[in-house]
């Protein structure tokens, strides 16, 4: 590819780009300026409810189930456990996106910025993406989950509480980030 | 009609094009929030005036109007910066500090596109290359500028409000089709000059459509965000910042 053809893919890509980066999202159609920091945003909502996948993904059930179901059952239970674990990573990526969508919200409304901190923060953030689809691809492996997705979801929910302390008062009730 | 005459009709449907979005940008006291844009709409038709009253005196194709036309030109383009920088500026700068930041970066990255056709302005020979040369170096840093505005803004949650969101793709749209066919001229495709002009006025005139629509009804009021303190950003962020670092730890352990 000569300079010349270079230069027009170029220019029409970044035309394009900044097109799309116009186009208001769906949900923020018919509202002005910044999104409404409503409290109920930034709630980590599936991390709550760890106690109840860890239940679900205890090894104690494998062992019970191999042992009474038939092959073909086994597989199939095997198959919904791996399918539920994989939702539930889901969730906790939501509530990381929440909580990060905070973060945000606490550098847009400081009258003063560490460049050098949000760079970090936009590198951690791309990081965490990457890893997370490495991590849901094992998920999806079948390789043993249970104890990670609780590391993260006791993560996410000291991050809640974190911020919790230190939010601007955007109307964030106590208790409201913590799971 | 043969197409050189198409593209001096559309040339000429310029001048009351432009008379007309800066009647409807005053109107509209665009200048509240965007002076430096209103003042480059104000400057394209005194500069139109002045080529056309060239073109009048002299004829489309003497040297004078082709003088006129390319050291009036780079002012033009300069004044495209201004009103873009405007823009970026009232887009964020209603939080100063992520304005700030994107200040930074905005400069920096307009700064590295001036310094790269700086470099490479040697690798043209004649003085209109050169120009052609330069001003597609300069609207690239326009477009490169306007795009980082809009990434920023995204990343941050903000949408371009009417009549932003209009102005800047208007910019960014005469600033491609200045790059795609400027680099055409510039290359072995052998575009004609009427074609070249021809491909410029009606871009401009698309634009000039972006910009009336955007200013078609009176401007939204704008509201003062509230905005917090540096204490609880520098500790929010940090807690942000730990606990995103120690998840990317364990997300990595479990890679071993």
């Amino acid at each position: 590819m000569d300079g010349v053809t270079l230069y027009i893919v170029f220019a029409a890509v970044l035309l394009g780009t900044a097109a799309a980066l116009l186009r208001h999202p769906r949900e923020e159609k018919g509202r002005r300026g910044p999104r409404s920091e409503q409290a109920e945003e930034f709630f980590p909502i599936h991390s709550r409810y760890f106690p109840q996948v860890r239940r679900m993904l205890s090894p104690e059930d494998v062992t019970y189930m191999s042992d009474r179901a038939s092959p073909a059952l086994f597989r199939r239970w095997k198959q919904s456990l791996q399918h539920a674990g994989s939702l539930y990573l889901e969730g906790l990526r939501e509530d990381f996106h929440r909580l990060n969508r905070l973060a945000r919200v606490l550098a847009l409304r400081s009258p003063k910025l560490r460049p050098k901190q949000e760079l970090e923060l936009a590198w951690l953030n791309l990081r965490f993406e990457m890893l997370y689809g490495i991590v849901r691809c094992r998920l999806w492996l079948g390789r043993p989950a249970e104890q990670y997705l609780a590391k993260m979801a006791g993560l996410i929910g000291s991050l809640g509480r974190q911020l919790e302390q230190t939010s601007l008062g955007l109307t964030v009730r106590p208790g409201a980030l913590t799971p | 009609m043969d197409a050189p005459q198409i593209g001096q009709l559309v040339g000429a449907a310029l001048a009351p094009a432009q008379l007309a979005v800066c009647v409807l940008a005053i109107v509209r006291r665009l200048w509240r929030i965007l002076p430096y844009f209103t003042a480059y709409l104000m400057l394209l038709v005194l500069i139109e005036g002045a080529r056309w009253a060239v073109i009048l005196g002299a004829g489309m194709n003497s040297p004078a109007h082709m003088w006129t036309y390319w050291m009036t030109q780079p002012v033009l383009l300069f004044a495209r910066g201004a009103a873009l920088a405007d823009v970026c500026r009232a887009a964020l700068g209603l939080y100063t500090g992520v304005w700030r930041f994107a200040r930074t970066l905005l400069i920096l990255s307009a700064a590295f596109m001036v310094a790269f056709a700086v470099i490479h302005m040697g690798e043209t020979a004649r003085v209109t290359s050169y120009l052609i040369f330069l001003e597609r170096e300069l609207e690239f840093a326009v477009l490169l500028s306007l795009l980082l505005l809009l990434v920023m803004s995204r990343y941050y949650g903000l949408t371009l409000e009417r009549p932003l969101d209009g102005i800047a793709l208007g910019l960014g749209f005469y600033s491609s089709i200045v790059i795609i066919s400027s680099s055409i001229l510039i290359g072995s495709l052998n575009l004609r000059w009427w074609a070249f002009s021809l491909a410029r006025s009606l871009a401009f005139v698309v634009t000039l459509g972006f910009w009336a629509f955007s200013l078609r009804a009176p401007l939204p009021e704008r509201e003062l965000p509230e905005m917090g303190t540096v204490e609880s950003y520098e500790s929010g962020s940090q807690a942000v910042r730990d606990r995103m670092r120690e998840l990317n730890q364990r997300l990595m352990g479990l890679m071993k």
